[in-house]
C-alpha cells in the first residue's frame, strides 16, 4: 500500500541495515533520546583526519527516524562533525520551508516531503543528525 | 438502566463538532492528556471575564469584590467534590506544580539518611521532583516494584515501606496502564511504618469526585486541565497541621502577615503558598469543571467507558492478533478507561500518525513514564483513554484507523 507520509521507499530505507551495529575500533560514540518519545539512535564513528571514516547506527525509533538514519549514514562519509550540523540545519530549513529539493545536493531526503506539514515529527529526521554530529566530536576530542 | 447518556453528554463540548480535516469528525480519545472543555466551563469563563475580572484580595471595589468572591467559591467547590475543607486546598499551576511545591515545603523537614518511597508506575512529574529532592537533602529513594500486568504490587509494599521511609508517593491511578492503586490499603501501610502519603490524582480525579479522607493520604494533587478546566490550574490538598508546618515555596504578595525590610511573616494555609496573583479565571473555571463533573451520573458513565474499554481490547487482539501486546491488564477490573499498547513491528507515532487522518486523537510515546515502559521492556506505547462523551463511533474509527496503519507500515 502506498502512502504520501510513507512512502514504500521509506519502509525500504528503514529497513537498510547496512550501517547497523557497532564499531569495536569506534574513536567516538554517542546515544541521544527524543524526549518526547524516548526514541534513542546510537552511532559509532572512526575519523581520518577529522573526517568520517567509518560509522555505525543503533535505532530504536519509528519509520521516519530509522529511514533518516540509514540515509544520513550513506552520506556521511568524509564529513566533519560541523558538515553534519550544517546538513542538520539545512534540512531543518528545508523541512520548515517545505523546500524542493529538502536538503540541496542530497536528494534522497525527499523521501521526508511528506511530513513537511507534521512538525513535530522533524525531530524524527534529525535525531539522527544530532547523535551522528555528537558522535563525531566525541571522536575529534579523543584525537585532541 | 442508568439515565447516563452519552449522546447526550456529547453535545455538551463544542469541540467535538469539529472536523480535523474536510469530511474528517473528530474521536477524541486523548483524554488522559488533557480532558475537552464543556460549554459549562466555557460558559463560567466568558462570564467572569466579562462581568467580575479583577485582581483578588486587593481592592475594595464592585469587580474586585466579585472576583475574590468567585476564587473563594472556585475553592469551596474542589474542597468539596474532593470531600475536604477549604483551608486545606492549596490553588497550584497544575499538578506537576502541586508536587513539587510538596517536595520543597515538605520536602525540607526531611533529614539526611530518611527515604522515600515511589512506584515505578509513576509519571515522571511523580519522581523527578523526588529525585532532585533525595540529591538536595540526601534522602535514599526506595522503588517501588508493580506486577507483571502493571499494578502497585501490594505485597511488596509492607518489606520495601520501612522506618526510614518519610514519604510515600504514588498514582492513584497509572496513565499508562490505566490500573487503580488501592490507596485506602497504600495508606495503611504507610501508616504503620509513621510515613505519609501523596497520591497523584492527575488520571483519576477527572473521573469523578473524589472522596480524601476515605482514601486516607496526606496529600493529593491533581491538574485542572484534565478535568476540562483551562490550563494553568491545579490543586494540592494536604491535612492542615500539615500544610502549618510547611514553609512556602515561593514568596511575594498575597502569602504574608506582616512584611518589615528585614524579614516578614507568612500568612496561614492555603494563603501561604499562594504568592502572588493566582490563576483566578483558571480556578474559576475549575470550579465550574468540578460541578459539571459532580453532577454525572458516574456509575452509568464508568460502565458505559469500560463496555467500550472492552470493545477497544477485543478490537485490537481481533485486528493485531498476537503482535498486540498490552502495557496493562486485560481485565477490565479496578482500571480506568484507558488502553495502551503496542503492536509489534510498528512505532506508536507512526500509528499515531496514520490514525490522525480518520481524526482519531491517541497519544503516542512514553507518556511521561519512562521507568514503566522499560519494565516492560518498550521504549513506548499508543493510548486511548476515554471520557465519558467516547462512543461506539469513536472505538470503531480507532480500530479502523489502526487497521489502516497496519496496511501502511507492515506491508
Ligand atoms: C499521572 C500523572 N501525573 C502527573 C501529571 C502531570 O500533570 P501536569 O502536566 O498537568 O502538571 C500527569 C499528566 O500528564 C499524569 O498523567
Amino acid at each position: 500500500m502506498s502512502d504520501e507520509l510513507y512512502p514504500r521507499d521509506m519502509l525500504r530505507t528503514a529497513s537498510d541495515i547496512r550501517f547497523a551495529g557497532t564499531l569495536p575500533e569506534a574513536g567516538g560514540t554517542a546515544t541521544l533520546d527524543n524526549p518526547f518519545c524516548g526514541d534513542r539512535v546510537s552511532f559509532d564513528v572512526t575519523l581520518e583526519a577529522g573526517r568520517i571514516k567509518s560509522l555505525r547506527h543503533r535505532v530504536k525509533a519509528c519509520v521516519i527516524c530509522q529511514a533518516s538514519a540509514a540515509l544520513l549514514a550513506a552520506e556521511a562519509e568524509g564529513r566533519t562533525a560541523d558538515d553534519i550540523l550544517n546538513l542538520g540545519d539545512d534540512l531543518m530549513a528545508g523541512l520548515k520551508a517545505d523546500a524542493r529539493p529538502l536538503l540541496p545536493g542530497h536528494p534522497a531526503f525527499d523521501l521526508f516531503s511528506g511530513i513537511t506539514r507534521h512538525r513535530a515529527r522533524f525531530a524524527c529526521v534529525l535525531l539522527p543528525f544530532e547523535a551522528l554530529e555528537a558522535a563525531t566530536r566525541d571522536a575529534e576530542k579523543a584525537t585532541s | 438502566m442508568s439515565g447516563f447518556s452519552a449522546a447526550r453528554l456529547r453535545a455538551e463540548y463544542p469541540i467535538l463538532n469539529i472536523e480535523t480535516a474536510p469530511g474528517v469528525a473528530l474521536h477524541y480519545l486523548d483524554n488522559g492528556a488533557t480532558g475537552q472543555m464543556p460549554r459549562a466551563v466555557l460558559d463560567a469563563i466568558v462570564a467572569h471575564e466579562t462581568t467580575a475580572r479583577a485582581n483578588v484580595k486587593r481592592s475594595v471595589h464592585t469587580l474586585a469584590e466579585r472576583a475574590t468572591n468567585a476564587y473563594d467559591a472556585a475553592r469551596d467547590t474542589v474542597a468539596a467534590y474532593l470531600n475536604v475543607p477549604a483551608l486545606e486546598v492549596v490553588f497550584t499551576a497544575g499538578c506537576t506544580a502541586a508536587i513539587n511545591l510538596v517536595a520543597r515545603s515538605h520536602g525540607d523537614l526531611l533529614a539526611p539518611g530518611d527515604a522515600i518511597a515511589i512506584s515505578e508506575l509513576e509519571h515522571h512529574a511523580n519522581l523527578v521532583p523526588w529525585q532532585m529532592l533525595a540529591a538536595r537533602r540526601g534522602l535514599d529513594l526506595v522503588r517501588l516494584p508493580m506486577t507483571a500486568e502493571g499494578r502497585l504490587d501490594l505485597a511488596a509494599l509492607p518489606r520495601l515501606i520501612d522506618q526510614r521511609v518519610k514519604l510515600v508517593a504514588v498514582t492513584h491511578a497509572s496513565n499508562v496502564t490505566g490500573a487503580i492503586t488501592p490507596v485506602a490499603e497504600v495508606a495503611a501501610i504507610a501508616r504503620d511504618a509513621g510515613a505519609l502519603l501523596l497520591v497523584d490524582g492527575a488520571q483519576m480525579a477527572p473521573h469523578g469526585p473524589v472522596d480524601l479522607p476515605a482514601l486516607g493520604c496526606d496529600f493529593y494533587v491533581l491538574s485542572g486541565h484534565k478535568l476540562g478546566a483551562p490550563n494553568g490550574v491545579g490543586a494540592r490538598w494536604g491535612r492542615y497541621p500539615l500544610l502549618d508546618a510547611m514553609a512556602p515555596l515561593m514568596g511575594g504578595g498575597e502569602m504574608i502577615r506582616t512584611v518589615k525590610f528585614e524579614a516578614s511573616t507568612y500568612a496561614r494555609p492555603p494563603q501561604r503558598f499562594e504568592a502572588g496573583t493566582p490563576p483566578i479565571m483558571p480556578a474559576v473555571g475549575l470550579g465550574a469543571a468540578c460541578r459539571f463533573l459532580s453532577a454525572i451520573d458516574h456509575d452509568g458513565a464508568m460502565a458505559h467507558q469500560m463496555a467500550l474499554t472492552g470493545r477497544l481490547i477485543e478490537g485490537l487482539m481481533r485486528i493485531a492478533g498476537n503482535r498486540l501486546r498490552l502495557i496493562g491488564p486485560e481485565s477490565l477490573d479496578d482500571r480506568l478507561p484507558l488502553v495502551s499498547f503496542v503492536i509489534e513491528g510498528t512505532h506508536p507515532h507512526d500509528l499515531c500518525q496514520i490514525l490522525d487522518r480518520r481524526g482519531v486523537a491517541l497519544r503516542g510515546g512514553h507518556h511521561c513514564a519512562q521507568v514503566l515502559h522499560e519494565v516492560f521492556g518498550v521504549a513506548g506505547s499508543a493510548r486511548a483513554s476515554l471520557a465519558p462523551f467516547n462512543d461506539e463511533g469513536d472505538i470503531e474509527a480507532c480500530l479502523a484507523g489502526i487497521g489502516d496503519a497496519m496496511k501502511v507500515l507492515l506491508s
